[in-house]
Parts: structure tokens; C-alpha cells; sequence
């Protein structure tokens, strides 16, 4: 950089001397030699003009003794009062900041203040407007070059190209590869590098045997789903994704998801990177009717958002920049942020090119409505719409006048009053009026409030009421013209029309419009913009980024992902800043391997599931992570950068969630982690202890710390303790010897069997723990409770409580015409579907025959707390076997006692066929509430199944109190019976359970001795035996081995 | 606690090595982390091998500091600087009145504008020897007067709470920068590391943007503040689950050492399992630490009515102060609590009732603390510092209330050899705008930093290329500040 500032500085002489006419001679050298040279080299950049650092400019006299925030630069005559002076000290400000000026150059500037600080007349200084290529011959600026593969003379170690470059280097620095890791370790290596998982016990078996081939089973795992939904979470933190706002509020957004899963699915299916990011930055553009490709534009949505920020235009400006940073920063590793508001002081970056790419995105449009279509629909669509608008235009504006001022006056939400009046008449502008930009404004102002369109009427006079309904009458005329509307998606990305609006430098005083472009460096002149078909109402500039990214010749693109994924497998990149491949980065280790693998990359069609085969089958990749580091090895490479063993890696949040859970057996049930929503104010504390990114800013490597806060979690939470028991339960309890038991649990959990005093080990920990364990008694079980209303017993039952009561299928009474009565009292319901079960003949199976009486749960789609009867039998002879449903629609409420019960004639299949009773027993003067209901079940309903009370089997069980039940072997009417003058006679009970003595629990009252076996299933309650293996389990899981991979 | 080499950097070289700082960093491929670290730890990097020191651990600072802790008391939500510590008399003479024409035409962060002067109804006493102007609102903090140096010309950029209580941790309004704390952290770590270094109390709400004020951006997790609960069990996951004795947890510990010892046998060379294992000692021992850091059956009823514990305004705030005392005495780092969490101060309307209570909630505790601290030799070296996250304006807004003020306003300070009883810097003749000596909330961080014995310019960060400072490159230090 210095060099050109000392050539600019000959050009610019030529200029000057002319202009200093009224100082004497040495009043003049003093500026020229002093003032000016250091001014122009190296203060202008930030304080001219143009660009105003601290509101300081240093262009003219008048700009130094005026100042900026922190008052007067120079104080003439006045050395030591003057700030300038103390800048260039270094003793307040520190400028300029990329390093101290000479000793000489600030006496100079001392002087020149001492006399007075001499300026030529007219004189304005100019900052050196020149561009810097000296710099542009950094690596990663040069083109991608096709290396000799470096030749070895007698080697038995590569496995693939990529290790002759690794071998190599070794060699020259007279180093030898490590051994190749055991297939056991690589195993467990490879499963978490592609999966993020454990490997499954059966490849663990098949790893031990002789015959096992690794590269084969990299591709098995590269075809798994769960490669995609892994890889997925490198990207993530990169585009900073998340579900929610950040900022106070930290709203949802429920449509991000979807974009999580276009990833992954981007990632299993292979997607060409190229393709990839294209579909990220202007899918909406390239292939409009493509759903996924319209899913990629949320990656330009993931910036953060506060919902309320009245400074409307400078929220969009910080999105605007978050968006090109981002950009730069993934696909380019580029660091522009400095560049926002200098020139980068290190990398040939320059200011305007933070604009030029600031540029590509000007016309960018956030949009919740973006139609779904191919380009030939959307030109149909859009010629009729056209003239839609054209023929309703005056009709349209009339309401507008009318409506508009009104409903921004009752605007909600956040309102529409407290914007500033400059903000305000861009959204009060008939939308066809408003610029690009205004529109931009005005629908990001539009998002903070809604508009009471349903009142409006309220607000309106009379006059204006009535014209209001004659416009609306004339534009429904207009209706037949409206297009069909076309499918649309929220939560995307496309342009605010065909015309951007400038992009400028702010500050710079001439405001000239910055063109989109590449790096000055790459290309000085502006891009080429295609305007794309007119229909999709788009600029084309994104498409034109994309191109240019995506393209071969980007000699970063290439070069940046390939090392992303070297730096995913290897812990550490080629080149280690993996977003930062300029100045302040590291150059890379292996130059050339890195281009060969970037050329390969792109020959391959882009396919990452290829790079990553290609480094993962590498004998590099193979070696073991044991070798130790001896004196040899400090002394030449300590930091292994030359690969002479595999990086051990730690586990990230995600994967020690997922191992976990998949060593429970708990998954698929429990999502994996990239599942779970990402909210930036509320992380999720595992993920967030084992350092997951805030997901504000890309990050392209996580840190990795090691905390005592981690160790709390992983050592006290119910959470890890939970799934330790989880686990207990799922590795078989042998009795005796617990050296089985220890060994597939290292298995389980290590992936490798255990040595002998890892038994001995684990065995004397379970006995200790044991030792150390206090038995515990088992609660006592209350069989019985008194029912309200009723003030007799019924027996309690709950999903928890271990009673069973049941009679035995050959036992039971046959099932035809019932009556079946209960007095109950229910106390929740399942937060799903399930049935909460009164009595049942009924194993749950729709194969098998049987009946059930029982009320809804919550997501019923029935509706909840309804008291439905399940059928399930035939509808005529010789039929298959029917389910059906009859709903009472009678919704007996919590904690209250009823008396209900069911007629079911099976043979009349009208309205009459099923009656229901239900009785609220809280109320003395509760009517008696009866449902009809048809079913179309008409025989075969007994089956082989138990008669169970509160539950069918083990499933659907009551919650509460049941007082009674009684079966009659006929459809009796109960209106009848309740008026207690039955013609029918006295009830004749098959079945009469009373549930009133605790020791006979399920005695049978009608006579025929039906009575239901009761059976008390105490709680497991662990024993000390239990206890031990559970704290081993969870020993395991916090342990070194279980969370780093060698 | 660890963390591994590459984030773990700090600059502790001299002024005059700088230049050739800067060209290192340019020309020599060995990264600004491996060089800072291997400055850091005394060692030079081929002897990576030997166990690092925690990042956590005491680190020298680059001057002899004035302050070993900070006490950063947030009044969130912003409280009134006319109202408090920054009388404005003009306000008397202008109520009712549209601002002089001097200021042009001022728009409000609630975007009214042409808004009245409102008049603040205060009374104002001199106190202290000093002669400190303190308003009625605040008779506690009032006796203190002598140890309060109040700068009154301080501004931020930020208009709204999010990005204004943002900037006031981070350095600017946007998401994604270190908080002071954190970088206090960073810079000089902690001498008891069984405690948290960086500890955050919330009062009754949840501060504006949440763990963010008290989190690392871009630095690594490890010098975070913890979200302390004021009461037990003061952290999470604390304890094990109640069918844990103490005996077992021990006894799996010692396995799980074991087990975490024969695993590293193979892999000596890894330092970060050893850390590791550190980490499950060291939050052993903060099991045991921590409770007994929030266990106030050990202070004097003398001492709880000090901090107004004994009475119900003041005795949730009270509660923390007395808690930031016992945390700083046990060698805490950076103390920082929320008073009105959840913009509570934010009196946009009724600043009468809003201000009355939002004062007396905090005054008495505040007072306390001060007193405490003093009698107990801790104010000396402990920097208390009082404000939120802007003032608010002169001019009403909906007739009884005051919009945010980013432009001029107030912060307290205290201890750690500050000027008590004086006031610095100056706003107009109104309070709306900061005049002399007007201080950037970089320049405060600054500030602060230098009170701490860290040079502001030298606590550098290295991320994305970027050498990052707190102050984002602008900061200045107040000197005058301090005796």
C-alpha cells in the first residue's frame, strides 16, 4: 500500500505548487513538506469529504480548526492544545490506526501548528482516489492452478492422490504419516464425521470382522438421510440461520423451517454447490416455478429484525449490509466488514467495493406473498392482472383517497403515527407513485402495522360510506378480469421490480450512484447486468452475483468450500481462517492440494458427497488420532499442521444430543437437534454450553471451551440422567456377573468391547455405589377414594397407579345387545389422542373383535372429553372386520361425577340403534342427558379379548375415580328406567362392580360371580442394584471417551 | 475451565512493539492467536504440550489498576437525568413551552416532535461536602453524595431500548459483539473460579434482548456472564436430581475421573481432556461455592436493613445489592445488575409515579451498597457504576411523561478512585443535548476498562481478520475522571 501512496504522491505535486500564492515561502514548505503529504497519505482516506470518520474532515484549514465529535483538531499556535497532534501521539485517539506516524513527520506537524498553521489560499486537499492492485497478487486472488501430483518414490502409504500431497510435505520435513487407525475407531470416526450419530451395533459387528471395507461403507453413510440432516448444521451457522427475530421481541418465524429443510434435502440429494448457492441468491430468478428453488431465497431472510425500530431507512440499510457481509463471508470468505466504512487497511478491499456488492442486492425485496410459477404462467398471470389494474386503476385510487388516511389513523399494532414524516409519506404515496426505494421503505414501515380493513366503515361518514360501496360495486364488476391467483410462498425473497434503486456511499457529498460489481480487484469496471424476462419483475443483478460466485473462474468459491470441508474433517482447514482468506488470515498449510481438490471439486460436477469421499477414503484421513507428539514432532510441527496423526475432535452439542438420544433408543421419537427451533434470545441451553452459535452473525468454526457450566449440565441434569436411564433400560440386566452387561454397554456407548480392568473397573464401581445406595420402600398403593356426589368408594385409577382390574375373555359375559352403566369422575386428559377407557372388551387392535366405552382426549377428532363407544366387528355375516366410532357428543367435564352409561341394540342400525346417558351427580336438579347414535356394527363384537376396566390392556387408561359398573345383557331404556316404572322388570345384571371393599377390590354383586381380578402392580422402584447402573451409564455418557472422537 | 489455543488471545505488548505487531500480523503466517497465546501463557508454542493454563485464570493488566471489580448497577429502561442527578432550571421557565428555536426542529425516538418543555417537579439540595446537586428522588444515594462522580455528558447512539441496552453492554446497537463484562473477563480473568467471574442479576422482568447483554459475540462462551437467580438454587443445574446423595455423586465423580485419567493415558498430549476433567472438579467445587455465595443467613440484620432488605420496596433490589457485595468479596469479576429489567424505567407517560417508585426501589439498596462497601475496604478498589441505557428528553411526551434521550444524559460512578462529588461534563442549557466534554458510551467503556488497568487499545480480539476492540476503534479515556 505504501508503495502507490509514494508514486500518487508524484503525481499530485504537479498540482500544488501553483496554489500556494499568499504564504510566504516558508510558511508554505512547512505545509507542503509537513502537512500536506501526511494529510493526503494518511488521514484523507477516513476524513475528507467523502467520508467523514468522527465527523472530522482534514480537507481545509477551516476543516481542522472546526473539528468533529471530539472537538477542534488544531488549535493554531497551540501544538499542545491541539488533538490532532495528541491523535498522532497516540496519546488520546490513535491515528492513524494502522500505525504510528514517524517521530519526525508529528515534530513536523508540531511546528506547523506553532506558526500558526499555514494553509495556501483555496487550497482543498483531495484524498487519493487511486485503487491498490499492489496487493491483488495474494494467494487467494490468483487462478486456480492444476499441481503435479508430487511424485513419491516407493510408496506403500497413499490410498489416493490427495495423500501424495500430504506425504510429501511430511517427507520434506522428515516426518512419516501415523499408523492407520483400527477399523473400530474408524468406524466410530467416520459415523459422526458424515452421520453426526454413533455407529449402529451392527456395523460395529461388521468392523470386527476381517472382511469389513471401509470405503464401501463411507458410501453407505454418504446415501443415509442422516448425512444431510448433519451437514446441514455447518451450513446453519454459516447463514446465521434461525427461527426467530432476535431483538427484544424475538418473534417466530414459522416459514424459516422450511429453508432448514431445503438444506438438508440440498445436501442428500447432492445438490451441485454451484447449483446451490445460485438457488440461495436468486432462485426466486432462475427458476421461478421451482418451490425449492423459491425455498433457497430464504437464505437472503435470515438477517435479525426488530419488529418495532422506527428508524426505518437504517434498518434496511443494516439489512442490506448484513445480507452482502454474510454473502462475502460465506461463499467468498471475504471479510467486507471493514470495508463498510474504509478501505480494508490490510486486504485490497476497498470501501466502494463493500457498495459495488452491496449493489447486487438494491432491489431486494423481503415478501410473504411471492407467487410460485413458471415464467409462462407468470406472463399470463401478469398480462391479466395488467389489465386488471389498468381497467380498475380510478376506482382503485378513489378507494384508496377514502380508506387509506383513515386506516392508517387506526392503525395497529405498532402504528402508523410515531414514523418520522419523510417515512410517513412514503407509505401515505399511492404505491404506483412511489420509487423503488419508497416501495422498499414503505413495506418495511408496512410490516410493524396492520390495517383494520374489516372497520373502516365506522370511520367514515356517511358520504364517504356510501361512495365506499359504490367503488366496491364497480371494481367487483372487474372481477371476471382478475386473474386466477397463482400459488404464493411466504417468508422468501425476489426484487421490488425491474428497477433498482441507487446505491451510494453515505457520506460521500457528490451521492454517485455506486454500479453493481465484483472485487475492484477481480474486475474494475461494473457487472453485467441481464435484465430477466419482464414478467418476473426482477432486476436480474442477484442472478448476475450468483453467475459470478458459482463460476469456475472465481478462484475463492471453489477454494473456500473445499477447505470448509477439509476444516470439518480435519478440525482445521488447509487455510485455518476458513472465512477469512485474506491478510489477517493464515495462507493455506497445502497450497496446491488445495487447488487440486477445488479443481476436482468443480470437475465432479460440484458434488460435495464426492469431496467428501475423496478426503474420507484418503490413507490421510486414516491415521490414527494416538500417535504422540515426541520431541522430533515439537521440534518440527507441534501444531500438526503438516498431518502427521488425525486431530481428536470433541463432539458438538448437537451430535451429544443425538448420540445420546440415539443410544437411548429415543430417536427417531425425539427429533434429532437440527430440529429443534432455533430461538436467538432463548438458546437452547445444550447447545448453547457446547458453544452453538448465536446465530447473529456466520460463523464458520465454532469455538470449542471447555466449561465447568457444561460440566453441571451434563453432571446434574434430570436430562442426561434421564436418558442414562433410558439406556438401563434398553441394555438387558444379566443376573450375577455384570461383565456381559458392562461390555455391551462399552459397546453401546464406545463402540469397542472394554479390557478386562475397564470391567473390573466398572464392576467395583457398581458395588461401591451400591454400597452407598439407600434402599428405598415402595409407596403405598390407595386402591380406593370416595366418590363425590355418590359418598360411596370407587376405585382410583391413573395412568401411574398400578392397579389392574380385569376378567378373564372365557370368563366374561358374550357381548350382543348391553347396557352398560358407570359412575365416574374423570381427572385429565391425554394431551393426544387417546381413548381415557371406562371398560372394554377390546386388545386395541382394529384386527381383533371387541367394544370400548370411553371419553376423548385432547387432539381427538372428535373433539375432546367426548364419551364415544368403539365397535369392532362385522357389519353383515361373513364380512371383514369394521371400526367404527359412535360419539355421544356429550362431554362429561373434569374432576365432577356423572353417571353415564350405553344402550346398544345391534341389530337396529337407525338413529335409535345406540342411546347415551349422562348425568352431572355434583347437582341435585341435574337432568339426565341422552344421545342417539347410529353405528353399523350389527354382530361379531365378542372376541378373545379380556373385559378391562379403566384401560384396554395397558393403553388408554382412566385417569380419576370409577364408583360402578354394571353391564345388562340388553338395550335397555334408561328414560324409562329413571322414571322408575320399567315395564322391562328390574335390571338383570351380568356384570355389577362396586368397587367399595379394598380387600375384595373387584367383586362381582349381580350373583353370577364374574368378579374382576384386581391386580396391584407395584412401582418399579429401583434398587440400589438399579441405581449403580443407571450412575454408570451416566458415568459413560459425561466421559472423555463418549465425547471426543478420536 | 479451558478453552483451546486458537481463541485465547491477548495483546499485552507494549505501545513501542506495535508497528511491529501490526506487520506480524500481516507478514508471518503463524496467526495473531498462536502468537498472543503463546505470549500469554509464558511458553512458546512447541511447548503447547504441557497443560494450558485456564483462559479463566488471572491475567496481569496493562497498567496498575485502579479497580479489581466492577459493579455495574443497569437501570433499564433509562432513567431521567433532569429528574436525578442533572438539574435544569431553564426546564421551570420553558414548561409548556416548545424548545427554544436554538435547537431546531427535534423529533423524539417516539417520533413526536414539537413536543412541550416539561417541568420537572423535583427539589434540589446541595450534599455532601462536596455540594453535589442530588434531586429528592434519590435521599439515599444522596449521603453518598461524597464518593458519586457523576458525568453528565454522556451519549449513545442508540434510540430504542433493544439497540440502546445493547450498546451499552457491546459497544454498538447491533447484535453480535462481546459485552464489557465479557471483555473484562477476557482481559484480566478471575480469582475465584468457583464462581462464575461474570455474574448478571434480573430483577422482577427479563432484561431487553436477554442473555445477549451478557454475552461473548464473536468471542468464545467461556467468558459469559451467568444469569445468577437471586434465589437458591442460584444457578442451573446446580445440584443432582434429589435422589442423588452427596455420596454417590461423589463416588461417580472419582469413576468418571478414572475412567477420563486411562482415556488420556493414550492421548497425553491432548490438553483439552485434561481440562476437562478440570471443568467436573471445578463445578464440584462451585456446588459447594455457590450457595453459600448466596446464603444471606450470614449477614447481621444491621446489614439487611442497610440495603432495605427489611423493607418491600426496596428489599428485591436490596437483595441484589447485598448479593453483588458478597460476590464481589469472593473475588468476582464484573457484577452486573437489572434494576426495572425489562424496561421498567421507561417512562413514557406518569414519570411522576413511574420515576417515584423506580427510585425508591433502588435508592436505598444503592446507598447500601456504597456504605458496605466502604466499611468493608471494598470500595477503594471496586468501580460502582449507575445509569441506563440513555436519559430521557426534556420535552414531554403524551403531557406526563419523558421520551428517550440518547443524546445527552447521565452515568454515576463510584470507588476505585474516582473524583466523588464532582461532576463532569455538561448537557445544554435543557439537558437534551451533551455539550462539554461529551462521552461516547465507547469512550465510558473505555473508561471503565482504564480504571480496570486494561488499555482499551491493547484488549484485542482477533476475528474474521478483524483486530476487535470493545470501543470499536473510537474510544477515548476520560482521564479527568479519576483523582
Amino acid at each position: 500500500m505504501f508503495r502507490f501512496l509514494v508514486c500518487l504522491l508524484g503525481v499530485l505535486s504537479a498540482n500544488w505548487i501553483g496554489t500556494a500564492q499568499e504564504l510566504s515561502r516558508q510558511q508554505r514548505d512547512l505545509f507542503e513538506i509537513h502537512v500536506r503529504p501526511l494529510l493526503v497519505t494518511k488521514c484523507l482516506n477516513c476524513h475528507s469529504s467523502a467520508k467523514q470518520e468522527g465527523r472530522l474532515s482534514l480537507t481545509t484549514r477551516e476543516d481542522l480548526l472546526r473539528g468533529g465529535e471530539s472537538g477542534p483538531a488544531i488549535v493554531p499556535g497551540k501544538p499542545e492544545q491541539s488533538l490532532l497532534l495528541e491523535a498522532l501521539r497516540y496519546e488520546s485517539l490513535e491515528m492513524p490506526p494502522d500505525g504510528q506516524v514517524k517521530a519526525s513527520q508529528i515534530a513536523g506537524i508540531s511546528q506547523w501548528i506553532a506558526a500558526g498553521a499555514p494553509w495556501p489560499a483555496k487550497t482543498v486537499l483531495q484524498p487519493s482516489a487511486a485503487t491498490s492492485n499492489a496487493d491483488a497478487d495474494w494467494w487467494c486472488y490468483q487462478p486456480l492452478v492444476d499441481p503435479e501430483i508430487p511424485p513419491i518414490d516407493s510408496d506403500s502409504w497413499s490410498r489416493t492422490e490427495l495423500d501424495q500431497f500430504i506425504l510429501r510435505r511430511l517427507l520434506d520435513a522428515g516426518l512419516t504419516p501415523a499408523e492407520e487407525a483400527d477399523p473400530i475407531m474408524l468406524v466410530r470416526r467416520l459415523s459422526f464425521a458424515v452421520l453426526g450419530l454413533p455407529p449402529d451395533q451392527d456395523t460395529i459387528d461388521a468392523a470386527l470382522s476381517e472382511s469389513f471395507d471401509i470405503d464401501a461403507y463411507v458410501d453407505r453413510l454418504l446415501d443415509s438421510d442422516e448425512y444431510g440432516r448433519n451437514q446441514a448444521r455447518f451450513w446453519l451457522d454459516l447463514v446465521r440461520y434461525a427461527d426467530s427475530d432476535g431483538y427484544r421481541a424475538d418473534f417466530d418465524r414459522p416459514k424459516a423451517r422450511q429453508y432448514r429443510d431445503y438444506v438438508i434435502k440440498s445436501f442428500n440429494h447432492d445438490k451441485p454447490y454451484d447449483r446451490f448457492i445460485i438457488e440461495q441468491l436468486a432462485g426466486d430468478e432462475i427458476d421461478p416455478g421451482n418451490r425449492d428453488a423459491v425455498v433457497a431465497t430464504m437464505y437472503l431472510r435470515h438477517w435479525i429484525y426488530e419488529h418495532n425500530q422506527r428508524d426505518v431507512e437504517t434498518q434496511w440499510h443494516e439489512i442490506l449490509s448484513d445480507i452482502t457481509e454474510t454473502t462475502s463471508d460465506v461463499f467468498l470468505a471475504q471479510g467486507l466488514k471493514c470495508a463498510r466504512c474504509h478501505d480494508h487497511k490490510f486486504d485490497p478491499l476497498l470501501q466502494k467495493d463493500f457498495f459495488r456488492l452491496k449493489a447486487f442486492f438494491a432491489a431486494f425485496q423481503p415478501t410473504e406473498a411471492h407467487p410460485v410459477a413458471t415464467l409462462s404462467e407468470l406472463t399470463e398471470y401478469r398480462k391479466q392482472q395488467a389489465n386488471w389494474e389498468d381497467a380498475t386503476r380510478e376506482i382503485r385510487r378513489r378507494l384508496r383517497e377514502i380508506e387509506h388516511p383513515v386506516l392508517l389513523q387506526h392503525a395497529t399494532r405498532e402504528g402508523f403515527e410515531k414514523f418520522i414524516p419523510k417515512i410517513k409519506q412514503m407509505i401515505q404515496r399511492w404505491p404506483d407513485d412511489r420509487t423503488p426505494y419508497e416501495q422498499q421503505i414503505a413495506s418495511l414501515a408496512a410490516r410493524q402495522y396492520d390495517l383494520p380493513r374489516d372497520e373502516v366503515d365506522k370511520w367514515l361518514t356517511e358520504e364517504q360510506q356510501q361512495e365506499r360501496q359504490q367503488l366496491q360495486q364497480q371494481l367487483a364488476e372487474f372481477e371476471k378480469l382478475k386473474p386466477e391467483p397463482l400459488p404464493t410462498m411466504e417468508f422468501v425473497a425476489s426484487d421490488i421490480g425491474s428497477v433498482a434503486p441507487e446505491t451510494f456511499i453515505p457520506d460521500d457529498p457528490s451521492q454517485t450512484p455506486i454500479a453493481p460489481g465484483f472485487l475492484t480487484l477481480f474486475a474494475a469496471e461494473p457487472a453485467d447486468i441481464i435484465p430477466p424476462p419482464a414478467a418476473l419483475q426482477s432486476t436480474g443483478r442477484r442472478t448476475a452475483l450468483a453467475n459470478w460466485i458459482a463460476s469456475p473462474d472465481n478462484p475463492l468459491t471453489a477454494r473456500v468450500i473445499v477447505n470448509r470441508i477439509w476444516q470439518q474433517h480435519f478440525g482445521r482447514g488447509l487455510v485455518e481462517t476458513a472465512s477469512d482468506f485474506g491478510h489477517l488470515g493464515t495462507p493455506p498449510s497445502h497450497p496446491e492440494l488445495l487447488d487440486w481438490l477445488a479443481l476436482k471439486f468443480i470437475e465432479d460436477g460440484w458434488s460435495l458427497k464426492k469431496l467428501h469421499r475423496r478426503i474420507l477414503t484418503s490413507a490421510t484421513y486414516r491415521q490414527t488420532s494416538l500417535r504422540s507428539l515426541d520431541d522430533q514432532l515439537i521440534r518440527i510441527d507441534p501444531d500438526n499442521a503438516l498431518l502427521w496423526r488425525m486431530k481428536p475432535r470433541r463432539l458438538s452439542g448437537e451430535e451429544i444430543n443425538d448420540a445420546i438420544l440415539a443410544t437411548s433408543g429415543e430417536l427417531p421419537n425425539l427429533k434429532r437437534a437440527i430440529y429443534k427451533p432455533v430461538k436467538r434470545n432463548t438458546p437452547d441451553p445444550l447447545l448453547a454450553a457446547f458453544d452453538g452459535p448465536d446465530r447473529i452473525r456466520s460463523m464458520g468454526l465454532r469455538h470449542q471451551t471447555t466449561t465447568s457450566k457444561q460440566a453441571l449440565l451434563m453432571g446434574n441434569s434430570d436430562w442426561t440422567h434421564d436418558r442414562a436411564r433410558a439406556i438401563a433400560a434398553r441394555i438387558p440386566s444379566q443376573h450375577g456377573e455384570p461383565s456381559q452387561w458392562i461390555t455391551n454397554l462399552y459397546r453401546t456407548l464406545f463402540a469397542r468391547i472394554p479390557v478386562a480392568a475397564e470391567v473390573d473397573l466398572a464392576t467395583n464401581f457398581l458395588q461401591r455405589y451400591q454400597e452407598q445406595t439407600p434402599s428405598e420402600e415402595p409407596p403405598e398403593v390407595r386402591t380406593l377414594a370416595e366418590m363425590p356426589g355418590t359418598k360411596s368408594n370407587a376405585v382410583l385409577l391413573s395412568p401411574e397407579n398400578p392397579i389392574t382390574l380385569q376378567l378373564a375373555a372365557e370368563q366374561a359375559p358374550p357381548s350382543g345387545d348391553l347396557t352398560i352403566e358407570a359412575v365416574i369422575l374423570l381427572r385429565s386428559l391425554y394431551p393426544d389422542a387417546s381413548v381415557r377407557t371406562i371398560v372394554a372388551q377390546w386388545n386395541g387392535k382394529k384386527s381383533n373383535p371387541g367394544w370400548s366405552l370411553g371419553v376423548t382426549s385432547t387432539k381427538s377428532a372428535y373433539q375432546p372429553r367426548n364419551f364415544i363407544l368403539q365397535l369392532i366387528g362385522n357389519q353383515n355375516e361373513g364380512d371383514a372386520l369394521h371400526y367404527e366410532v359412535i360419539a355421544s357428543g356429550l362431554r362429561p367435564e373434569l374432576d365432577k361425577p356423572y353417571y353415564l352409561a350405553v344402550a346398544i341394540d345391534l341389530d337396529d342400525t337407525t338413529e335409535n340403534g345406540i342411546t347415551f346417558y349422562l348425568k352431572d351427580l355434583s347437582k341435585a336438579d341435574a337432568k339426565l342427558q341422552t344421545a342417539k347414535g347410529k353405528h353399523s356394527v350389527t354382530r361379531g363384537i365378542t372376541g378373545n379379548s379380556d373385559l378391562t376396566i379403566g384401560g384396554r390392556q395397558s393403553s388408554h387408561q382412566w385417569d380419576g375415580l370409577i364408583d360402578s359398573i354394571r353391564i345388562e345383557p340388553m338395550a335397555r331404556d334408561l328414560t324409562v328406567v329413571a322414571q322408575a316404572d320399567s315395564e322391562q322388570g328390574l335390571p338383570a345384571y351380568a356384570v355389577d362392580w362396586q368397587f367399595e371393599d379394598s380387600e375384595q377390590l373387584g367383586k362381582d354383586d349381580s350373583g353370577n360371580g364374574h368378579h374382576a381380578v384386581a391386580n396391584i402392580k407395584l412401582p418399579d422402584i429401583p434398587t440400589p442394584a438399579d441405581r449403580a447402573k443407571v450412575a454408570l451409564i451416566h458415568a459413560l455418557l459425561n466421559s472423555n471417551e463418549f465425547i471426543y472422537v478420536d | 475451565m479451558s478453552t483451546k489455543a486458537d481463541p485465547t488471545q491477548r495483546s499485552s505488548l507494549s505501545r513501542r512493539q506495535r508497528l511491529s505487531r501490526r506487520k506480524m500480523l500481516v507478514d508471518t503466517g503463524a496467526g495473531f492467536g498462536a502468537v498472543a497465546l503463546a505470549g500469554m501463557m509464558g511458553q512458546s508454542s512447541s511447548q503447547a504440550a504441557t497443560a494450558p493454563a485456564s483462559p479463566l485464570s488471572v491475567k496481569q493488566p496493562h497498567q496498575k489498576p485502579r479497580a479489581k471489580r466492577v459493579i455495574f448497577l443497569f437501570m433499564e429502561g433509562g432513567p431521567s437525568h433532569m429528574d436525578t442527578f442533572d438539574p435544569k432550571p431553564a426546564l421551570q421557565k420553558l414548561a409548556g413551552n416548545p424548545l427554544p428555536e436554538s435547537f431546531g426542529r427535534v423529533i423524539t425516538a417516539m417520533g413526536e416532535f414539537d413536543s412541550p418543555v416539561l417541568a420537572s417537579k423535583r427539589q434540589w439540595a446541595q450534599h455532601g461536602e462536596s455540594g453535589l446537586w442530588v434531586s429528592d428522588w434519590l435521599p439515599h444515594m444522596a449521603t453518598r453524595a461524597d464518593d458519586l462522580a457523576v458525568i453528565r455528558s454522556c451519549w449513545t447512539n442508540g434510540i430504542n431500548h433493544s439497540g440502546g441496552v445493547c450498546q451499552m453492554n457491546t459497544g454498538t446497537q447491533f447484535a453480535g459483539r462481546p459485552s464489557l463484562g465479557s471483555w473484562v473477563t477476557y482481559g484480566l480473568g478471575t480469582e475465584n473460579e468457583n464462581l462464575p467471574a461474570f455474574v448478571v442479576m434480573q430483577d422482577k422482568g427479563k432484561a431487553v434482548n436477554g442473555p445477549r447483554n451478557w454475552g461473548t459475540g464473536f468471542m468464545p462462551a467461556v467468558y459469559q456472564g451467568t444469569d445468577l437467580q437471586t434465589a437458591s438454587p442460584p444457578l442451573t443445574n446446580l445440584a443432582s436430581p434429589a435422589y442423588i446423595n452427596h455420596r454417590q455423586q461423589r463416588t461417580e465423580l472419582d469413576y468418571l475421573a478414572e475412567l477420563n485419567r486411562r482415556h488420556m493415558a493414550e492421548r497425553a498430549d491432548n490438553t483439552e481432556l485434561e481440562a476437562r476433567i478440570r471443568s467436573y472438579e471445578l463445578a464440584y467445587q462451585m456446588q459447594s461455592h455457590a450457595p453459600e455465595a448466596v446464603d444471606l443467613s450470614q449477614e447481621t440484620s444491621e446489614t439487611e436493613s442497610l440495603y432495605g432488605l427489611d423493607q418491600k420496596e426496596t428489599a428485591t433490589f436490596g437483595r441484589m445489592c447485598l448479593l453483588a457485595r458478597r460476590m464481589v468479596e469472593r473475588g468476582v469479576r464484573f457484577v452486573q445488575l437489572y434494576h426495572g429489567a425489562g424496561s421498567k424505567w421507561d417512562a413514557h407517560s406518569k414519570i411522576e409515579q413511574n420515576h417515584t417508585k423506580m427510585c425508591k426501589e433502588m435508592d436505598k439498596p444503592v446507598a447500601g451498597l456504597l456504605t458496605d462497601l466502604a466499611r468493608r475496604g471494598l470500595l477503594d478498589d471496586t468501580l460502582v457504576v449507575w445509569g441506563g441505557e440513555f436519559g430521557r428528553t426534556p420535552m414531554s411526551e403524551k403531557g406526563d411523561g419523558r421520551d428517550h434521550n440518547p443524546t445527552g444524559f447521565t452515568m454515576v460512578t463510584a470507588g476505585a478512585g474516582v473524583r466523588g462529588g464532582e461532576t463532569f461534563g455538561t448537557t445544554d442549557e435543557v439537558g437534551l443535548h451533551a455539550v462539554d466534554d461529551r462521552l461516547h458510551v465507547h469512550d465510558l467503556h473505555s473508561t471503565i476498562l482504564y480504571a480496570l488497568g486494561l488499555d482499551h487499545r491493547e484488549l484485542i480480539y482477533l476475528h474474521k481478520g478483524r483486530p476487535e476492540r470493545i470501543d470499536e476503534n473510537e474510544g477515548r479515556i476520560y482521564k479527568k475522571l479519576f483523582a
